[in-house]
């Protein structure tokens, strides 16, 4: 879909939902409910709070939808507000909940990569691959039990990379709708986006057990 | 192999700046140059790839029928309001 076609099929939903057609606001509700649950629960650490923030947030969307000005997409606008709940409770949550228990550190800087992957620094060729990585089996990547393995992965990763990589790659979200809904800048963006999919890359290439290190 | 400029493990490093098309001209012509070298760093790209494609493949879009109902009935009342 070209660029105008995407914006005038947005703006036909838009004046379907504020007009109260009801399967327009199914197909919304459809498009982006489990997403927004998977990233509410990044902020708060019970289903039963994520579901009460995503449903606090359909509201607000039902509420402002005549206010709505279409400066950015529907969907960008639907995250933005449903990070600003997510985040709000999180935050009261965070004052009764131990901080150890806030899930993995971000781990920000560091290689990506095992450094003992690579040839090390006073050899020839330092920093060449030593253990290369081999292709990965095109038939394999499109069985389900790699989408679970990629779904895993994704789960466990640090909350602000999971953020990041649900957003872009799993919903699709340009990166400056990320930014935006997330409140980052477009560096750090990319910080988090590269540290989630190495990370996932490496959960896959183990599991095809393609390395022998 | 006579790259020195890059070695493997800091292209890893560029992967996703590269793929953002984020690189500057100059440090996006040292990454190719690296890619021509350099097969591994061709699979570690694939396999980079892979991920995102594999990622998309996760959006999941059966939202449990009560709550479609409550969302739904939300929508007719509330949206009857400010109509």
């Amino acid at each position: 879909m070209g660029v105008r076609e995407a914006e005038g099929a947005e703006r036909e939903l838009l004046d379907r939902l504020r007009a109260g057609d009801e399967d327009a606001f199914r197909t919304v509700v459809g498009a982006h409910h489990n997403a927004m649950r998977r990233l509410a629960l990044t902020y708060v650490h019970s289903s039963a709070v994520a579901d009460e923030v995503v449903q606090e947030t359909w509201l607000a969307v039902i509420r402002g939808l005549d206010g709505f000005e279409g400066r950015a997409s529907l969907k960008t606008w639907i995250f933005r507000i449903l990070v600003h709940r997510a985040r709000t409770r999180g935050a009261r949550e965070a004052r009764t909940v131990a901080f150890s228990s806030l899930g993995p550190a971000d781990g920000d800087d560091g290689p990506t990569v095992d450094s003992g992957r690579f040839i090390k620094a006073g050899e020839p060729l330092a920093g060449w691959w030593s253990v290369p990585p081999s292709e990965l089996p095109e038939d394999r990547l499109l069985a389900a039990e790699t989408t679970e393995l990629v779904d895993r992965a994704i789960s466990a990763l640090p909350a602000r990379q999971q953020r990041v990589i649900r957003l872009r790659d799993v919903e699709g979200l340009d990166a400056g709708a990320v930014c935006e809904s997330l409140g980052i800048s477009a560096g750090n963006q990319r910080v988090l986006l590269h540290r989630a999919r190495a990370a996932v890359r490496a959960a896959l290439e183990s599991h095809f057990e393609m390395v022998s290190v | 192999m006579s790259n020195p400029d890059l070695p493997c493990n800091q292209f890893v490093e560029l992967a996703t700046d590269y793929l953002e098309g984020a690189l500057s001209v100059e440090q996006r012509l040292v990454v190719e140059r690296h890619l021509a070298l350099c097969a591994p760093c061709g699979i570690y790209l694939d396999q980079m790839r892979a991920v995102i494609t594999t990622s998309g493949r996760l959006r999941e879009e059966d939202v449990p029928t009560v709550v479609m109902k409550t969302l739904v009935t939300a929508f007719r009342e509330l949206h009857g309001d400010c109509a």
